[in-house]
């Protein structure tokens, strides 16, 4: 399939009919077009500065990191009630820390929301030629995807914080386990106190 | 989708750099320019689907009637690409308006894979659209 039709237009009838040919492509592809228009209109339109999509994928990272930040800072809290240190300065010192951590999660959100929207578009424009090299053109779902791992991200970030400023402040052991080892690990503390308190006086040097 | 098929509707120009290298082996320039040409005049229709690319245009037969012929055809190397999609050229065929559906090759192999519907006159392989 690979040589062009060779046929020669030599008479006035077969141009005639060559010409009604080609009218008759250029009909069909106008009834099919509006198929075509609305693939390449709908990803170009996704992927300008400030487009719906853009917005949203961003501002779903905002949310999605005040949503599982907050989640944290309840189990900071409960770490903190557990451990009787609420009001403390360590608890404190979770709680700036994670509101740091807040802040960087969602700008970090953002700034990866607004570059996944990019790279959709960019998806988007390339996905016809994808389908050339038999690839699968699922660009317009990639704009979906955007925001479930904006909220994965950020699910990940109050994850991680929780866990790093818990464990800062001192406070990581007070959630674990049973009524025996809390109270296990607050003789632990208490002996730490004592020592730091006497030290010279006992003799642990 | 086109008519049915797994095809999309798509333009030449924007797409033949993914598959140049492909089947500039075995396309002749010539194929690639009318294709271009006819495809931008939207003479010819440049279509895609998972299987690859095909740029088929109309001509008129001797009885007044029209013939689907495809310009270019350019699979993605998974076989069986013929036989998954002659069915949706044919489709494409009828509802472009045509009564036949032709190409041109001068690879005798085509004789081995083309099925009874089609006849052969030295280099165009034909037949006609159900």
């Amino acid at each position: 399939m690979s040589k062009s039709s060779g046929q020669v237009k030599e008479t006035e009838a077969q141009r005639a009919m060559a010409q009604v040919g080609a009218q008759q492509v250029a009909s069909w592809k106008k009834r099919w077009a509006p198929r075509l228009t609305a693939f390449a209109a709908d990803t170009e339109k996704a992927g300008l500065a400030d487009s719906a999509e853009r917005r949203h994928a961003t501002a779903l990272a905002g949310t999605d990191a005040s949503a599982q930040f907050g989640l944290a800072n309840q189990k900071a809290l409960v770490a903190a009630s557990n451990n009787g240190t609420v009001g403390s300065s360590r608890q404190k010192l979770a709680l700036t820390g994670m509101a740091n951590d807040q802040a960087t999660s969602t700008a970090f959100g953002s700034v990866s929301a607004d570059q996944a929207v990019d790279d959709s578009t960019v998806q988007g424009l390339q996905a016809v030629t994808s389908i050339a090299r038999g690839e699968k053109a699922d660009t317009i779902n990639a704009m979906g995807r955007n925001a479930a791992i904006s909220g994965q991200q950020a699910a990940a970030d109050a994850q991680q914080s929780l866990d790093a400023r818990i464990g800062e402040a001192g406070l990581a052991t007070k959630i674990i386990g049973t009524s025996a080892g809390m109270w296990y690990d607050q003789q632990k503390e208490d002996e730490r106190d004592l020592r730091s308190g006497v030290r010279g006086q006992r003799g642990y040097g | 989708m086109i008519a049915g098929t797994s095809f999309e509707l798509t333009e030449f120009g924007a797409v033949w750099s993914a598959v140049r290298d492909r089947a500039k082996a075995w396309i002749p320039a010539e194929s690639i320019a009318q294709a271009l040409v006819d495809d931008q005049g939207d003479a010819a229709a440049c279509l895609m689907n998972e299987d690859g690319l095909v740029v088929v245009n109309l001509e008129g037969r001797g009885d007044g009637t029209m013939r689907a012929f495809v310009l270019i055809a350019v699979s993605t190397g998974r076989p069986g690409a013929f036989h998954r999609q002659e069915r949706a050229m044919l489709t494409i065929a009828r509802d472009l308006g045509a009564v036949e559906l032709a190409f041109r090759s001068d690879r005798p192999g085509w004789l081995r894979v083309l099925g009874p519907e089609w006849s052969c006159d030295f280099d165009l392989f034909y037949r006609s659209v159900p």
